[in-house]
């Protein structure tokens, strides 16, 4: 198991990392201060999530400190085997005044893979919060659709500790027609943005969830949907 | 459903069809399944919560939303129902929302209904109206709705089993074209249905 912990706290105007642990393979990049956040980049020292992996990663984002998490590259998800698939969970808090900008890369699951994550993220009314999940259902340059075994991926968001909107996820090809109507339609690519007190307000499909904005978008390329994604934050 | 037919994705009896299967898939781990917790005791204000926190399209929402006042208002006519009349009590106060899909789990509840065959029921009646929409909306032949209604009630006891069965973590799996078209729908040109 490989854990990532990290705290921002806002000391005197900036954005400070005042305490971090990892473990391999996960690493994180020497943060990038700018005047109005501070970034963090997760890295791994592995090609992706293999079988039996387990990532374990929580961040807290104290009052009035602004964060922004990304990633170095797409998470790939191999083979299961013996040890049942990969598996992560995330733990995120951001308290009144904090905003966390939650930007993971796509997530690419191989033929045979199983994945499972799960997503507590716990927020208090007054923060800001924007997070991206974006999907892609195979290699598909190499043709490969819809190969994997399972797919789970349940994000729950609390604001005030009541939950505000839940993103549940299965995704299991011997069970349904995934490409069919009411799934993939006939695309491959899939991503979901949430936003909680974020201004932004046009384009893509957007609904107003219990509390917060969720945007979706069904495309055959991660770039496209990570673009658009872009121009509503 | 209205989406679907505007953007000619559901056309005919086939996609119909089509539609149908992938909806009744995903049926034991939303409204049925909800109503199959409500009707299994579990507790309500919890599956509020999370049908609420589930449903993000708003149109989905306040069409449950409505759906279950109506329905309460309805009960009100016809008896007494303990379960309903807290649920009542719960969404008056602003506790609940209220969902359409755990009144009617409460109701097989207060009638002691056998839990299956009340699924069954309910979930007929989900098929129906999508079906029912789907002839007024293409328009279908009467004749294809039947068929291809009688084709998915296959389907009914097998959906039931699975509502009851599925685990609780597993509420709000839906499907992502769904969820997309149920918030396209907002922005409709013309719009015929609620949600």
């Amino acid at each position: 198991m490989s854990r990532l912990y990290i705290c921002a706290e806002n000391k005197n105007g900036r954005t400070v990392i005042t305490d971090s642990f990892f473990s391999s393979p996960i690493k994180i990049a020497k943060p990038f201060y700018y005047p109005d956040h501070t970034e963090i980049m997760m890295m791994t020292a592995s090609a992706g999530m293999f079988d039996g992996d387990i990532y374990e990663i929580e961040i807290i984002v104290k009052e009035n400190a602004s964060l922004k998490f990304t990633g170095q590259s797409f998470t790939k998800i191999f083979k299961a085997g013996t040890k049942g698939g990969a598996a992560q969970r995330v733990k995120i808090s951001v308290e009144n005044g904090g905003k966390l900008l939650y930007l993971p890369q796509p997530v690419i699951p191989f033929a045979e893979s199983i994945f499972d994550s799960r997503t507590e993220i716990f927020l208090d009314s007054g923060s800001q919060f924007v997070m991206q999940d974006i999907f892609s259902c195979g290699r598909t340059a190499m043709n490969e659709y819809f190969a994997f075994k399972s797919y789970r991926s349940r994000t729950a968001i609390h604001i005030d500790g009541r939950l505000a909107f839940l993103d549940n996820v299965k995704l299991v090809p011997n069970e349904a027609n995934l490409s069919g109507i009411g799934f993939f339609e006939g695309h491959t690519h899939s991503g979901m943005m949430y936003t909680y007190n974020s201004d932004s307000n046009n384009g893509l499909c957007c609904t107003n969830a219990h509390r917060g904005r969720v945007f979706r978008m069904l495309s055959d390329s991660a770039q496209e949907i990570w673009d658009a994604f872009s121009d509503e934050k | 459903m209205d989406t679907y037919t505007q953007k000619e994705i559901v056309k005919d009896k086939n996609s119909l069809e089509r539609f149908l299967t992938a909806y009744i898939y995903t049926l034991p781990t939303n409204d049925l399944g909800f109503a199959a917790k409500a009707a299994s005791d579990y507790d309500f204000s919890m599956l509020d919560e999370l049908c609420t926190a589930s449903k993000s399209p708003y149109e989905l929402r306040n069409g449950s939303e409505k759906l279950c006042a109506r329905f309460l208002k309805a009960e009100k006519m016809l008896g007494e129902f303990q379960r309903l009349e807290r649920y009542f009590a719960k969404i008056s106060s602003g506790e609940c929302l209220g969902h359409h899909c755990i009144a009617v789990g409460l109701f097989i509840a207060d009638t002691n209904t056998d839990i299956m065959t009340g699924l069954e029921m309910y979930c007929y009646s989900l098929l129906s109206s999508m079906v029912n929409h789907a002839v007024k909306l293409v328009p279908l032949r009467q004749l294809d709705g039947q068929a291809a209604l009688s084709d998915a009630m296959k389907l009914i006891p097998n959906a039931a089993e699975k509502a009851m069965s599925s685990p609780e973590d597993e509420l709000g799996i839906s499907g992502f074209g769904f969820d997309l078209r149920s918030m396209e729908h907002e922005k409709l040109y013309s719009r015929i249905y609620i949600s």
